[in-house]
């Protein structure tokens, strides 16, 4: 079965999330701080009185510093990808949003992820498209607490 | 309440009748001697008691139906009387059983006389209904009677005993009625065209623009009706076939008020075909007028927007009745005693108590919380009393740890239990759906099977009004937009009847309703075009969900876009922002072109409101649940002893942690002569709090804050200020921990 | 007019009096049932063009037979008895889909205009 997924840069990784997790995508503005956040939370976002916590994903999902550096994001198509998991929204924060691609389950293989530099545990797999290799992330992990602490997941 | 005897002339004396009846009666009456004498001799045997109740009430309905007043009322004493006894909240003691025994016989007696050929009305019957009524009076100590909706006296009252139920008055027990209800106050047509909401705006232009008519319908209910409410209902529901409900006065929903309220109803509704709604609002019995009047768009749209009365006067342009009405001034609602209306000429009553129905299951349940805390204040008083004969401190101050613990845990409890009385099932709304599912079915021809599930799932009370019209609205759109005609199913290889499907359940803390519906699906590619030619940027590459999500904008579901969709989306602003903004939910779509559409709504489970003193560490503002606070205090550096993490001072003879917001949120700490502080308390413990400023106690809605942002778990809450700005509530529990022990979890990878 | 009509109520008095009533203005009885489940089985099996459903009755009351005769035949005309004081079940039934509802005790007059007005649509 071929599902759409929405891709986003960081550094030179492309990555992609379902699209029915995708809520809406947005400048980087307005951005509200928070007391003493975890090392990757940016801060807020108050949309419509919802208050929407800000993940960078760099952070998130450790990637190693010279990957990113070597990059060089044009900061003019930073952007955040709001999404919702488990009912609530989230905010990714990515270097740039690109294309919607289609893919085929099959194609998704979970063996090379020791290929990737950072939390391989934060991905669903690697999916092989004819653009090249698109990292599948596995969103209710990233966005669960703090590493030692339960995820949250669907109710029981 | 109709007196049985008028009119009914003619059923006592027809001789074929009073003879069935005599027979019937008097079989009832032997029989409930014997019933009672098996019960005296074995007064636990509930069937019995069954027995004895079902004879009284058929006793009770037949002679009522004869006319034979007298009898009717002893009848129906007795099985108040045995109503109580079988629901457990009367006992059979001596002195009821006496009273019943003495019913019974005086019924066999008047049965006697009626085959000889009297009546009933020579039996004074005012010493056994009393002692009948004083039986009664005695009730075991548990709460009594059924839970809501029960028909019974004692339906819906608190737990505590109260006085004998008077059966002659089976509204009287609770309810006195919301505010708007009195039908004295307020001339009359205002209440109905002023002070339109956002729905009922939509609702109109969208009718508007179809084409259709607006009404001003005025129904007044038979007076010889004795339940008026239904009667107003059945209008209601007669109209909803024909037309589009915008508004009704006074509303049908919530809790009812005394039925006078409802004898004269007045419905603002769009139609199509106004010939049929004047049909169908006259084939409704028991009513004794219909007024239909046109009303004009414009001036109801416009007059909402511009607040001004005017709409009255464009609106009443026929019909001198309403020209009255239109011209009595708003607030001071002097009622002008225009036409058949019931109003005295007196000056509004302040608003009227207003009360609830509350399942006594629930009210059961904070009694023994309430038990369990008198239990404990004992325990804390024997307690007090040891130390005062030299128990040892260690012992007693564990003891007390303990008494607060379960102190805590009751209070707990009873806010819990106190938040459940106002929890009811979502079912008061999913309720209407298959009646309005089968009337826009015949109404469009379109043929549908609605299914509903978790109708049990409970909502807080004051979410129910808000949330009945963005459903409905949802399902009338499913049904317009969303189902195809039978045939253009058939063709597209579809079942016949569409199928609209209504779900709730709770997730967490939060309520998940789905509506869904195997129709057309949303035209996304639709959308886009839309939102390209209305120069949205970036349009050319939104996702679906973004897409999608266009649709709750405001000015997005305009006519011209409505049309392309098929109308589907019109009003989705409108719900997105009641459910946003009103409810501080939110909403989704999803759609499979030809397959589908649903709409999902998230709820939160309650709304928190806290008193709260609000203060200022570094940039950053926080709040502090005023129950938590003992006091303010100013703390001067040589105050303070210890360090490193480990300061502490004292208050009221007692030495306590210092803690700031500054080393608690990594701000830093400034160094100073002098600092304001607050005194937390939370349980037994108490701790300084070192603030940067202390800026003001007020209210603040309390919204869960994701565990993203909680690592520390420091905050019971997050609140947002009007002017957007975050203030992030404190949970006390955090002077209980020591300093170092609060580690952050978030250690670096390497 | 010979519209045929099922009679429903656990009390056989009541049963007797609404024949008595019906009849002479010329409607026939379908049949007679004296609780809900009996009122179900005889709706289907007699295809009535009216039922009378008293709304307490054993074995299942007025309000469940009602839902059960609906979900088997959508344009049911089903009119509602009931004593006073049973509002809120009333009002389900209304919106559930009942044509009309009557309080006990009742005029002739008064169940004959239901019944008629009923019939029309």
């Amino acid at each position: 079965m071929r599902k759409r997924y929405v891709s986003f840069a960081l550094g030179e990784g492309r990555y992609c999330v379902p699209v029915e997790q995708v809520l809406q995508i947005m400048r980087l503005e307005g951005l509200i701080e928070i007391p003493k956040p975890p090392p990757f939370v940016l801060g807020v976002l108050n949309l419509r009185g919802d208050i929407i916590p800000v993940v960078s994903l760099r952070a998130r999902l450790e990637l190693p510093r010279e990957k990113v550096a070597r990059a060089s994001p044009d900061p003019r198509k930073r952007r955040v990808v709001i999404t919702r998991v488990n009912g609530k929204p989230y905010g990714l924060d990515v270097d740039e949003v690109r294309e919607i691609v289609e893919i085929e389950d099959g194609a998704v293989s979970t063996d090379s992820t020791t290929v990737f530099g950072g939390r391989a545990d934060f991905l669903v797999g690697i999916a092989r498209h004819e653009d090249g290799l698109y990292l599948v992330l596995d969103l209710p992990r990233v966005l669960g607490t703090a590493r030692d602490l339960p995820i949250v997941g669907p109710p029981a | 309440m109709s007196s049985p005897a008028s009119g009914l002339a003619a059923s006592a004396d027809d001789p074929r009748l009073r003879r069935a009846f005599l027979e019937e009666a008097d079989e009832l009456s032997q029989k409930l001697g014997e019933s009672l004498q098996a019960l005296e001799a074995d007064p636990s045997n509930m069937d019995t008691v069954n027995e004895v109740f079902r004879l009284t009430h058929s006793l009770k309905s037949e002679s009522a139906f004869m006319g034979f007043a007298r009898l009717s009322e002893l009848a129906h004493r007795m099985e108040d009387v045995l109503g109580l006894v079988r629901s457990g909240s009367l006992s059979l003691g001596r002195p009821v059983m006496d009273a019943v025994f003495s019913g019974a016989d005086r019924i066999a007696e008047t049965m006697a006389a009626l085959t000889k050929g009297g009546t009933d009305t020579q039996f004074e019957n005012g010493a056994i209904l009393q002692s009948l009524s004083a039986a009664a009076g005695r009730r075991a100590p548990r709460a009594g009677a059924a839970g809501p909706g029960a028909a019974g006296p004692a339906a819906g009252t608190a737990a505590a005993p109260t006085v004998a139920p008077h059966p002659a008055a089976p509204a009287a027990a609770v309810r006195t009625g919301t505010a708007p209800a009195d039908p004295g106050t307020a001339a009359p047509g205002e209440a109905l065209l002023q002070g339109l909401g956002d729905f009922e705006r939509a609702q109109l232009a969208e009718a508007r623009d179809r084409g259709e008519e607006c009404l001003r319908v005025t129904v007044t209910v038979d007076d010889g009706e004795p339940m008026k409410f239904p009667r107003a209902w059945l209008v209601f529901a007669a109209l909803e076939s024909a037309a589009n409900v915008v508004r009704t006065v006074p509303p049908l929903d919530g809790e009812p008020a005394e039925d006078a309220a409802y004898a004269r109803m007045r419905f603002l509704l769009t139609t199509a075909d106004p010939e049929e709604v004047v049909r169908v609002a006259s084939g409704v019995d028991q009513i004794a007028a219909v007024k239909v009047e046109r009303c004009r768009f414009d001036e109801l749209l416009s007059a909402v927007i511009a607040g001004a009365p005017e709409a009255e006067a464009g609106a009443a342009e026929s019909g001198g009745e309403a020209g009255s009405e239109a011209s009595a001034s708003a607030a001071s609602a002097v009622a002008t005693g225009a036409g058949g209306e019931t109003a005295d000429s007196r000056t509004p009553t302040p608003p009227e108590k207003t009360s609830i129905r509350v399942d006594t299951k629930k009210l059961d349940d904070l009694w023994s919380l309430i038990a369990d805390l008198v239990l404990n204040k004992s325990r804390i008083a024997h307690l007090s009393e040891n130390l005062g004969k030299g128990m040892d401190p260690e012992m007693a101050r564990e003891e007390l740890a303990e008494a607060f613990d379960d102190l805590d845990k009751i209070s707990g409890g009873m806010q819990q239990a106190m938040m459940d009385t106002r929890m009811i099932p979502i079912s008061v709304i999913f309720n209407k759906f298959p009646r309005l599912v089968r009337d826009l079915c015949r109404k469009l021809g379109k043929s549908v099977e609605l299914s509903v599930s978790g109708e049990e799932t409970e909502i807080d009370r004051s979410i129910v009004e808000a949330l009945s019209d963005p459903l409905t609205h949802i399902i009338r759109n499913s049904l317009d937009h969303g189902i195809e005609f039978p045939e253009e199913r058939v063709r597209r290889g579809k079942s016949e009847k569409g199928r609209v499907s209504v779900s709730a359940r709770r997730q967490g803390g939060t309520i998940v309703i789905e509506l869904s519906d195997d129709g057309r699906g949303i035209d996304v590619p639709g959308i886009r075009r839309k939102a390209l030619g209305m120069g949205i940027s970036g349009a050319e590459s939104f996702t679906e969900a973004q897409l999608l999500d266009l649709v709750f904008l405001p000015g997005f579901s305009t006519k011209e876009v409505v049309t392309d969709l098929s109308g589907r989306g019109v009003g989705m602003d409108v719900v997105a922002t009641r459910v946003r903004r009103d409810l501080k939910g939110d909403v989704a779509l999803d759609t499979v072109p030809d397959r589908g559409t649903r709409v999902t709504l998230f709820l939160p489970l309650t709304l928190t409101i806290v008193n709260a003193l609000l203060v200022r560490g570094g940039t950053q503002l926080y709040a502090l649940p005023l129950t938590e606070v003992d006091s303010t205090a100013k703390l001067t550096s040589s105050e303070l002893r210890g360090e490193g993490g480990r300061e502490s001072a004292a208050w009221e003879e007692e030495e306590i942690p210092v803690f700031s917001l500054g080393v608690l949120f990594d701000t830093g700490r400034r160094r100073s002569d002098e600092y304001f502080a607050l005194v937390l308390r939370h349980r037994d413990r108490r701790a300084f709090l070192v603030v940067d400023e202390l800026i003001e106690e007020r209210e603040v809605v309390i919204k869960p804050v994701d565990d993203l942002l909680n690592a520390e778990r420091l905050f019971s809450g997050v609140s947002v200020l009007e002017d957007g700005r975050l203030v992030f509530i404190l949970d006390t529990s955090f002077i209980r921990r020591e300093n170092s022990d609060r580690e952050a979890p978030w250690a670096p990878a390497s | 007019m010979g519209a045929s009509i099922l009679i429903a109520d656990d009390l056989s008095f009541m049963r007797m009096i609404q024949k008595e009533i019906l009849t002479e203005r010329g409607y026939t009885i379908a049949g007679e049932a004296s609780d809900g489940l009996e009122a179900v089985e005889k709706y289907k099996a007699l295809h009535p063009d009216l039922v009378l459903l008293d709304i307490t009755m054993p074995n299942m009351n007025g309000l469940e037979a009602m839902r059960k005769i609906f979900s088997f035949d959508p344009r049911a005309r089903v009119i509602m008895c009931s004593a006073l004081g049973q509002q809120n079940l009333i009002v389900e039934a209304i919106k559930a889909g009942v044509k009309d509802f009557i309080v006990k005790p009742f005029k002739p007059e008064r169940i004959l205009s239901a019944i008629e007005k009923a019939l029309r649509v």
